[in-house]
């Protein structure tokens, strides 16, 4: 048989395909075998399991998959499912939400970065090539040429000139080394830039739409014309009324309640500051008191001015009725030749840095007065003559009335005026006196002022005067006036020649009586408020003088060593008076306990002289003007009120117990009729007149 | 009855005197511009030169108020405009309108 000429081949094949199979690894005769195996080993080991070698370059390394733990967990499905990443060319940092204010339309728009915005440029060179045929080349190459023509032209002259000249060298250009130079350059980094802005909220806006046409114009104007014509028609007035407030002042911290929270804060503020002093004022009983009878002592509270009235001389002092804490000051100036505007400030206890209302007058103020039944009325006589009635209710601070020419006016300075009460059926009205000799009655009628002389002052000279003297005849002059507060129509009225008339309103022909005893003028006359037949005389001739209305000679007279300013009654004693002089004293009389001597005479002010004094009704407190335009209040120590202080405890006995009202009026009326006994008794002592019984 | 009486001085109150029609300024502001545009109008009142009067209106009121004022003189017009609140004035002077606002 034949043995077939075979590789090696698998012993599974060769069963599967041939018949006879040779032995395996027996040669075949004859032929040299290529195969180098001779004795082979099976080399295929690979295909069965491999034997634990050294050398594993040639193995592939063993394959093992971990899953961590927080991997994915994914179905099949969706493992199978395509995701597809999409790359952009969009930078990540570009805000993609900015909000621009948009004037068109006057709102906030969202504006998305558009197509440029992605863009960063890291490195930007403009470069200068040109195209060779395009316009621009052309132009250049021009402009080139020309430069160089020029060049060459300015060089030959160079050259002409200078060899006429002499024999110069032609230095040659410097050009640029064409081997051995090469250019430098550096490029600094470049720092990113950042666009930034910011945009504020633009003013507010308002829509207006209308028409102009010339029936419109003419329609308005005849409105308007129409509207001045009724206005004429209601009458004109002379009460001038309040400007009326912008809507604008009305609004936030220039409205009403602000006006009258700060009033109030600023009260309050001042009182914290001087709390000490409002103590005093209200509590200070001097206790030395005790010890010296017959000896009394002023105790200064505050003293009020006004930064413009500072060089203005305090010409007359009034106290409100109603509201008892305030009171005004009239500013002027006596002498002749420095006059200048006047002032009324009103004060307040409670407020003592700044007076509460401020009028200013052309002229200087020398009288005032509230009027008793209405408050808020003030009349203001000035130097030059006109009286004026303020109302310190209204904002205004014009007057309410004044008088002209028209209505008639004094020629003179108005020394006082003063308010009568009101009668029914008749109109409100004040009196008034002045240097020119004469008595004027203003009433106060709906809108105007009018006049009525009451009496014209006939100068009577003394009885002791010689006949052979030029007897001087014509008007005297008034300074000083005053109504019995009982009777009316009595009037007293003091004047610049030292003389003094009692006068009545009823009849103003003659004088009733005349009272002679002062030798110069006669600044002050006042009637006791308790007995209404004593009254009192102040003068420059340095005397005050306590009269009998029914003698025509002095009761007493008293020297108060210089020229005395005011005297006045104390309101709750009537044996009580107080009198300034122009030293700067206070002087206050006791006339039950000391006829004499006063019972304090006390310096208030540094070089100024004293004009004017002032009872307050409800307080032991006085007020003294002076002529350097500041006003101070003192208080009396329990001598000096003539008084136990029982009128404080009835007030705060008023205030607690309303019920006990009819106790208390028997208690005012109890202390009244001692007052009245008291001044009595005092008059008998002086030896006026017995009382007709 | 009434339109005779008004005849008379009705004529007094054409002649130069300015009516303000509508009014957003505060009243001070509002007093000096109704004066520079009397002033403006008065002064170019021979020709009837609105324009150089409008055009010296609007440079005065861009002076001393601040920037872009919008001036409009004429006899018959309307309009409907956007501008700053408290900054529109609209008053009658002799025959004309005039509008001043600023935007």
């Amino acid at each position: 048989m034949r043995t077939l000429r075979k590789k090696n081949l698998n012993s599974k094949d060769v069963k599967t395909s041939l018949k006879g199979a040779p032995k395996k690894g027996v040669p075949r005769k004859g032929t040299p075998s290529k195969s180098t195996t001779p004795r082979k080993r099976k080399v295929k080991k690979e295909k069965k399991s491999p034997p634990p070698e050294e050398d594993d370059l040639y193995k592939e390394p063993i394959k093992q998959i971990i899953k961590p733990p927080n991997q994915l967990q994914l179905t099949a499905d969706e493992l199978k499912s395509e995701v597809t990443r999409v790359l952009t060319g969009d930078d990540p940092n570009r805000p993609k939400n900015i909000v621009k204010f948009s004037y068109k339309d006057q709102c906030f728009k969202l504006d998305p970065p558009g197509l440029a915005d992605h863009m960063a440029i890291h490195y930007v060179n403009e470069g200068y090539s040109m195209h060779t045929k395009s316009k621009e080349y052309e132009n250049q190459k021009k402009i080139d040429e020309l430069k160089k023509e020029r060049e060459e032209q300015a060089e030959k002259a160079i050259m002409d000139e200078a060899s006429a000249n002499s024999n110069v060298v032609k230095t040659k250009e410097n050009s640029k080394n064409r081997f051995n130079f090469s250019d430098r350059a550096t490029q600094t980094l470049n720092n990113p830039m950042k666009t930034t802005f910011v945009g504020t909220e633009p003013p507010p806006v308002a829509q207006y739409s209308a028409n102009v046409s010339q029936w419109q114009i003419y329609d308005s104007y005849v409105t308007e014309v129409i509207v001045s014509q009724m206005e004429r028609a209601e009458g004109g007035f002379s009460r001038i009324s309040n400007d009326k407030n912008d809507d604008h002042d009305n609004v936030g911290l220039h409205s009403e309640e602000a006006k009258q929270t700060l009033k109030i804060v600023e009260r309050l503020v001042n009182q914290n500051s001087q709390d000490e002093m409002y103590q005093d004022f209200k509590y200070w009983e001097d206790a030395s008191d005790q010890y010296r009878p017959g000896e009394g002592s002023l105790l200064p509270l505050w003293r009020f001015g006004y930064e413009r009235t500072k060089r203005k001389q305090v010409t007359s002092l009034c106290w409100n009725p109603s509201n008892t804490d305030l009171f005004a000051v009239g500013y002027g100036s006596y002498d002749f030749l420095q006059q200048g505007s006047g002032y009324v400030c009103c004060f307040s206890l409670k407020n003592t840095s700044y007076p509460e209302y401020i009028f200013i007058t052309e002229s200087g103020v020398m009288s005032l007065d509230f009027s008793p039944d209405y408050p808020s009325l003030l009349a203001v006589g000035c130097y030059d003559g006109n009286v004026y009635v303020f109302d310190v209710s209204i904002s205004s601070t014009k007057p309410i009335y004044s008088s002209t020419i028209a209505s008639g006016r004094h020629n003179d300075p108005v020394w006082q005026v003063r308010w009568e009460r009101e009668e029914p059926g008749k109109d409100l009205g004040f009196y008034s006196i002045s240097s020119d000799g004469n008595v004027y009655n203003w009433s106060v009628s709906k809108n105007e002022l009018k006049m009525e002389p009451v009496i014209q002052l006939k100068f009577l000279p003394s009885v002791n005067s010689d006949d052979q003297e030029m007897a001087i005849t014509g008007l005297a002059s008034g300074c000083c006036f005053d109504f019995n507060p009982k009777q009316d129509h009595l009037f007293l009225v003091g004047t610049e020649e030292g003389n003094i008339y009692q006068c009545s309103k009823s009849y103003s022909g003659q004088y009733l009586k005349n009272y002679y005893g002062h030798h110069m003028a006669v600044y002050s006359v006042q009637w006791n408020p308790f007995d209404n037949d004593i009254f009192i005389s102040s003068s420059s001739d340095w005397t005050v003088k306590l009269w009998d209305f029914r003698q025509s000679s002095p009761l007493l007279s008293l020297d108060l060593g210089n020229s005395v300013g005011d005297v006045k009654w104390s309101p709750y004693s009537s044996t009580t008076f107080a009198a300034v002089s122009s030293e700067g004293k206070v002087h206050v009389y006791d006339l039950s306990e000391n006829r004499q001597e006063p019972l304090c005479k006390q310096k208030v002010v540094k070089r100024s002289k004293l004009n004017k004094v002032s009872f307050s009704k409800n307080e032991f407190v006085i007020i003294v003007g002076d002529d350097k335009g500041s006003v101070t209040s003192l208080k009396l120590s329990p001598n000096l009120r003539g008084v136990s202080s029982s009128i404080e405890e009835d007030h705060d006995a008023q205030q607690l117990q309303e019920e006990d009202d009819d106790e208390y009026e028997k208690k005012k009326v109890d202390e009244k009729e001692l007052q009245v006994e008291r001044m009595k008794a005092l008059r008998k002592v002086l030896g006026g007149v017995k009382d007709d019984i | 009855m009434e339109k005779k009486e008004v005849d008379q001085e009705e004529l007094k109150k054409l002649q130069t005197k300015p009516l303000i029609k509508y009014s957003d300024m505060p009243t001070e502001m509002g007093g000096e511009a109704v004066e520079i545009i009397t002033m403006a109008i008065d002064k170019h009142q021979a020709k009837k030169n609105y324009e150089s009067a409008a055009q010296m209106i609007k440079n005065t009121m861009d002076k001393k108020f601040g920037s872009t004022w919008h001036c409009i003189i004429g006899e018959g017009f309307g309009f409907d405009v956007t501008c700053q609140r408290k900054y529109l004035l609209h008053i009658y002077y002799g025959c004309t309108g005039v509008l001043c606002y600023k935007s």
